[in-house]
């Protein structure tokens, strides 16, 4: 299974992204690229080269499944998981997620303590 | 007696002849002069002192006029005329005492000492010998022909008078009747001649019209119809009451009263007319109509104060459907009038939005069938105001013909509904806004107290550690504000599906395993038969979780708290059972009740919000199930849950 180091996390609330990249960075030990937006993501992606695509679903713009929809025509996917995070929980919607291409959707508020963790567990079931 | 020969025979048609003399009406009655001219005659004819007309009954004969006679009866047995009725011709007796029968009868050897006796049958051409027209004499006689034949011819007579007499009475009694009903009705009576003009009004019109009856003689009934009526009597009194055969035509007019304003009227037109002959002319009866009208009046008013419309909807048994009744206000519903509803339910049917026809029809059957209240919420394209919400409510009644009648009212609800939207919408963004700042505060507190960016100075732990809690307790407020709202509104989706319920109660109970060391609680599962549930997953977890933290956040340090579950009939009950203090009667009542907790201090101290049981109660008979406890304070309580069993079958 490859290592998992390198973390694109789209979000557009800067207190929520700089609490997502102290979980990740601080706890987890990866490398974190935050993007403010869809078009950030779209811009940066293949400079940064992920291992791994945190994406909001809810942003102004361009939201969360218009954004991998763009993604996905200039990385792999199948090769670098994405993960959506929402504070939608009823299950129908995680169905559509998966639907869209997401490995697994991480529900908000999310426990910071546990944040890498739960990446950890995506990772190892998409290269399982 | 009876062998005596001067005892007279009973006719073979006795009892028949006893009731056609009955029905004539004239035994025991006073004398009549055109009776008494007869006998009269027929003394003065036959040159006798006495003529009698005798009529005899079961017991004696009575004598309807008696010429030179003071007896009014006789008893039968000594009576010479029941003697004469057992033949069809005259009787005749010329000395009564050369003759066995009536040598020794009383009235020959006493008064009147009859020596001549000559009677002639009454019949009344039915076979029945009612009595006999009689000559008698004190002295032997011998009546010759032209004496006989006139005897004859007068008692002919006697009985056409009886016949003719009846049937005057039978007129009279009628004419007194007609006379009775027509001053007595509970109506206006009014004859007309075949021109329309009025030949007797009963007193009935003073009362309905105020005219006196003699005002209104040989006036133009056309003269009392209001003007908008006025050419009624062409098209439809004269026309169709020339070929009426005798029915009464009715119609609802307005009568003029002398002082000018209209009367509602019944009105009834029957041709007066002879068998086989055109008419004389026409009975009309007018029916105060003015309380009807009045109720209707009063229940227009009424109607018009509330809000939205009221009506009478039927469905008959042929499935054919009409309003008998609609309030003006079904113009603020359907943007019709009541008078194109009446008979036109398609009309209604296609303003309502085509989404909702289908639900709208099948709650009016369901309503029929289980005479169940009809209560729904449909959307009506309005002609003038554009789509609107409606909610109609009626109660539906059998009625003997096997149609159904619903009484009820529907209520323009558009604003109400654009209240909810707004509040819905307003619910769900302010729980946004609410929740993206807090996800920062919560993981910002988080990560500093779990060490993420160093140790943490002791005097500040305490503070930074309140700070997360409250944070999470605002967080889990808003997750049950945005549920219950979805519950209230009908937005949550049940996905049911059969569950194995062994499994999904260790994962709770394991999920529940890091909280209940926290309190220092052990939480243990008891394996129960392993059934399979009809439950939504994701939402019975849901329920579990409330029911398994409220019982480890009450439970007293180093108490227990078990998880099981036992089959009781159809359902699976699933318990939570703690060593807390039990739940107090007083608050028993109101435990599921929104914002509900035993002792306000609770809150703070508990960390709930006093939403998760109205929550879980909420969704638990979502699931078509059940939820309650059992408690004794002091004792611990018992929650349990009956969720429905899943047979082959039953899955949704």
């Amino acid at each position: 299974m490859p290592e998992l180091k390198r973390i694109l996390h789209v979000e557009d609330d800067p207190s929520i992204q700089a609490v997502a990249r102290v979980a990740l960075e601080a706890v987890g030990g990866f490398q974190v690229l935050s993007c403010c937006c869809g078009q950030d993501a779209l811009d940066q992606v293949q400079g940064f080269a992920p291992d791994f695509i945190l994406l909001d679903v809810m942003m102004p713009g361009m939201d969360g499944p218009q954004t991998l929809e763009k993604l996905r025509q200039l990385v792999d996917i199948g090769q670098i998981p994405v993960a959506f995070m929402t504070a939608k929980v009823q299950p129908s919607e995680i169905e559509h997620y998966r639907s869209l291409g997401a490995r697994d959707v991480i529900i908000k508020p999310f426990d910071p303590m546990q944040l890498a963790t739960q990446i950890r567990a995506i990772w190892s079931q998409a290269h399982g | 007696m009876s062998n005596h020969p001067g005892h007279p025979a009973t006719p073979l048609n006795e009892s028949e002849r006893l009731a056609a003399l009955l029905a004539y009406e004239l035994l025991d009655t006073p004398s009549e002069a055109m009776f008494d001219r007869i006998t009269a005659l027929a003394a003065q004819i036959c040159g006798t002192p006495i003529a009698l007309i005798s009529l005899i009954d079961a017991e004696r004969q009575w004598f309807k006029s008696r010429h030179g006679l003071d007896a009014e009866q006789t008893p039968r047995e000594m009576a010479f005329c029941a003697h004469a009725i057992n033949g069809q011709t005259l009787f005749e007796v010329d000395n009564t005492l050369l003759d066995p029968r009536f040598c020794d009868n009383p009235l020959v050897t006493g008064a009147p000492d009859i020596r001549f006796y000559a009677g002639v049958p009454l019949n009344d051409g039915q076979g029945h010998n009612l009595g006999t027209l009689c000559v008698i004499d004190r002295q032997p006689r011998h009546l010759n022909d032209a004496q006989r034949q006139a005897l004859h011819l007068l008692a002919e007579q006697a009985t056409q008078l009886f016949e003719l007499r009846l049937q005057a009475r039978r007129q009279h009694e009628q004419a007194a009747l007609h006379k009775a009903m027509f001053r007595s009705a509970g109506a206006a009576v009014l004859v007309t001649d075949l021109d329309g003009l009025i030949q007797q009004a009963s007193p009935g019109v003073s009362t309905l019209l105020g005219y006196q009856p003699a005002q209104l003689q040989q006036q133009p009934l056309e003269q009392l119809l209001t003007s908008t009526l006025r050419r009624l009597p062409e098209d439809s009194l004269r026309k169709p009451l020339a070929q009426t055969e005798g029915l009464g035509q009715v119609h609802e007019v307005q009568l003029r009263h002398c002082d000018g304003h209209p009367v509602p009227v019944l009105l009834t037109l029957t041709p007066i007319s002879l068998e086989d002959q055109p008419p004389l002319g026409y009975l009309c009866i007018a029916h105060d109509l003015s309380y009807r009208e009045e109720a209707l009046q009063r229940l227009q008013k009424i109607a018009e104060h509330l809000p939205g419309m009221v009506y009478q909807f039927q469905l008959d048994p042929d499935g054919q459907s009409h309003f008998p009744y609609t309030s003006q206000g079904v113009e603020e519903i359907y943007g019709l009038s009541p008078e194109a509803v009446a008979h036109d339910t398609l009309r209604v049917f296609q303003v309502i939005h085509p989404d909702d026809q289908r639900r709208v029809q099948e709650g009016i059957y369901l309503s029929a069938r289980d005479l169940s209240l009809w209560h729904q919420e449909y959307r009506v394209m309005h002609p003038r105001k554009g789509l609107i919400w409606v909610e109609g409510r009626a109660s539906p009644q059998r009625q003997r013909d096997g149609s159904v009648l619903w009484h009820g009212f529907i209520n323009d609800i558009s604003a109400r509904k654009q209240m909810e939207r707004l509040k819905s919408e307003f619910v769900s963004t302010v729980s946004h806004e609410l929740r993206t700042p807090l996800t920062s505060i919560a993981g910002s507190l988080g990560l500093v107290n779990g060490g993420a960016l160093g140790e943490v100075p002791p005097s500040m732990a305490d503070m930074l550690k309140i700070a997360e809690q409250n944070s999470q307790r605002l967080r889990q407020l808003i997750d049950d504000l945005l549920d219950m709202d979805k519950l209230i509104a009908g937005k949550m989706t049940f996905n049911l599906q059969p569950l194995a319920l062994e499994t999904l109660l260790a994962e709770c109970c394991a999920s529940h395993q890091g909280f209940a060391q926290q309190h220092g609680i052990r939480l243990l599962h008891s394996p129960g038969p392993g059934l399979q549930v009809l439950a939504d997953p994701f939402r019975l977890q849901q329920v579990l979780s409330n029911l398994l933290s409220n019982a480890l956040k009450f439970s007293p340090a180093q108490g227990e708290v078990l998880l099981s579950s036992q089959l009781h009939g159809d359902v699976v009950r699933i318990l939570v059972s703690d060593q807390g203090p039990g739940i107090s009667a007083d608050f028993a009542g109101r435990i599921f009740e929104k914002f509900s907790q035993a002792d306000a201090s609770d809150r703070r101290q508990k960390g709930g919000t006093g939403l998760g049981l109205a929550i879980s109660k909420e969704l638990i008979e979502r699931m078509d199930g059940q939820i309650g406890f059992d408690s004794t304070p002091g004792q611990g309580s018992t929650f349990w849950i009956d969720i429905p069993l899943h047979r082959e079958g039953n899955a949704p």
